[in-house]
């Protein structure tokens, strides 16, 4: 256990050195500007967008930066070296990523209660967070993984942000609508935007438990069928 | 002596290799030792390494390491040994010492690594961040990050390689006082500098098969000219001459030369390894 906290404190302080946690940082305290100076009826409508952006898409994105930070570096062979198992070592990448969601949680819906004055029910939406930096960080290696290099996992980011925000638009749009928007749960990153509206009080139980079951389904099976085995095969090829 | 790694018959393939990169070589390392494995680049030397670290598995043959078979090993394996890559590793926006400390905690067993920058000359640019650090400095803290668990073995991938001889120095010093301490090192290198100050016990590989098994004494004995070169000044001039070795005390011409003349130089014709590893594997040390 204690092994496990120096290894968790050692790539917190990685991030930050590598200035992954101040990007991370940056753009949540640039959403608590916007939450500080907004009208309260916009917040309630804004927060779980801009949280939604920090724990989803935005989580892929440094955990890319992170990762081909190390396979620069060639520090991923030298973990396989190591009395570490990977799966300890992915663990606690993980676990970062979702300390950075919470720090991004705490800054964002922090502001929005300390200049706004409304109902949230902050530990439901702190799971949901949680739940969406897992799924995904999940989905972000997946990507990472299978990319050649970042420029390239920019090309399949794109591809992704566009398919996971379609629910939200065509909802939006007024395309999908009563049961069909059902199907636009498939989208981990509108499951995430459910919950996160049932943080503000606005889900029935089907949808929660959907959104929730298929959110906690998306790393369940990734890392270890997926996830674990291409790290290992990436991390050997150095 | 006991062998720390007996290997048998071992042979190795990539995934998506077309043929066997390694092709069923044996050999064995003894406790206490420097082993050396050399050979031209694309020999199979990193990769026999990367087999022995258990980096890659799915290998055939049979590899034990203190007895028992490698693949039995856990990863408690990597707590009794160090492993330093060609290329150094290391987190470049971290200092020195925060590098040291994050890989450090990846073990059970630590050394105080402070007396190592000293000796390393390291010390004073602890806080400096590595990516700062010359290629020697690097080189130099990839050989103490090897070391952060004492290991009982130590692999070193080209341990000097781009170094300035000072830094090859430290770094050769290094080692043979760990072999004193009674540990053992496996060393991949095609620098016959290194192989030469370094090594108990040499294996040359070529297209993945072991090409010569020998220490750097009876090499040099096996493959050496068993002659006696001498130069000397005659009328002016440097002139050579090259003398049998056999029967040399009673070699009346030999005699009457080094009583009569002015000499320059005398060396046995023993050929220097650089000579021994081309014979051997058919390659020049640098192609």
């Amino acid at each position: 256990m204690i092994k496990l906290f120096h290894l968790f404190k050692s790539e917190i302080i990685r991030l930050i050195k590598y200035k992954i946690f101040f990007f991370g940082l940056l753009v949540s305290i640039i959403w608590a500007v916007i939450i500080a100076l907004a009208d309260v009826q916009s917040v309630v409508g804004l927060v779980p967008y801009l949280v939604l952006m920090d724990t989803g898409m935005m989580s892929i994105i440094l955990l890319a930066a992170s990762f081909y930070y190390e396979k620069q570096e060639g520090t991923m062979q030298s973990m396989l070296v190591t009395p570490v198992r990977l799966s300890t070592i992915l663990l606690i990448k993980v676990a970062a990523m979702v300390f950075m969601g919470i720090v991004s949680f705490v800054v964002v819906v922090g502001t929005a209660l300390v200049f706004h004055d409304f109902d949230i029910r902050i530990l439901p939406f702190l799971g949901a967070c949680m739940l969406a930096v897992l799924a995904h960080t999940a989905i972000g290696y997946v990507l990472t993984l299978h990319s050649k290099d970042f420029l390239s996992l920019l090309v399949k980011y794109m591809g992704v942000a566009l398919l996971f925000f379609a629910p939200t638009l065509l909802v939006a749009l007024g395309v999908f609508s009563g049961d069909w928007e059902l199907l636009g749960l498939l989208s981990p990153t509108y499951a995430a935007q459910k919950l996160f509206a049932m943080a503000l009080g606005e889900i029935d139980q089907a949808t929660l438990w959907i959104s929730v079951t298929y959110l906690a389904l998306i790393p369940a099976l990734l890392y270890p069928l997926v996830i674990l085995k291409r790290y290992e095969i990436v991390a050997m090829e150095g | 002596m006991g062998k720390v790694f007996e290997v048998r018959d071992l042979r190795f393939r990539y995934p998506k290799g077309a043929k066997d990169v390694i092709n069923g070589i044996s050999f064995a390392v003894e406790e206490g030792t420097v082993f050396g494995l050399l050979g031209p680049s694309g020999a199979g030397k990193s990769t026999t390494q990367r087999i022995l670290t258990k980096i890659l598995s799915n290998y055939q043959g049979e590899i034990k390491y203190w007895g028992k078979d490698l693949s039995a090993f856990s990863k408690a394996f990597y707590e009794d040994v160090g492993v330093g890559f060609e290329m150094p590793v290391h987190f470049n926006k971290l200092s020195a010492q925060e590098n040291l400390d994050y890989f450090a905690s990846l073990y059970k067993r630590n050394i105080d690594y402070r007396e190592l920058l000293t000796r390393f000359g390291l010390f004073e640019a602890r806080k400096q961040m590595v990516g700062e650090f010359s290629k020697g400095m690097k080189v130099r803290l990839n050989f103490i990050r090897a070391l952060l668990n004492d290991p009982q073995v130590l692999f070193l991938d080209e341990p000097t390689a781009g170094l300035d001889p000072k830094n090859a120095k430290i770094i050769k010093e290094a080692i043979l006082e760990y072999k004193r301490a009674g540990k053992t090192i496996f060393i991949t290198t095609h620098l016959m500098g290194d192989v030469e100050q370094l090594c108990d016990t040499v294996v040359f590989m070529n297209n993945g098969v072991i090409t010569e098994t020998s220490t750097v004494r009876d090499l040099k004995l096996k493959y050496g000219k068993k002659e006696l070169n001498i130069e000397y000044h005659e009328a002016g001039k440097l002139t050579a001459r090259s003398f049998p070795l056999g029967g040399i005390g009673k070699n009346r011409e030999f005699l009457d030369l080094i009583a009569t003349k002015e000499l320059e130089t005398i060396h046995s014709g023993e050929t220097t390894l650089e000579d021994i590893f081309i014979k051997v594997t058919g390659e020049s040390e640098h192609d």
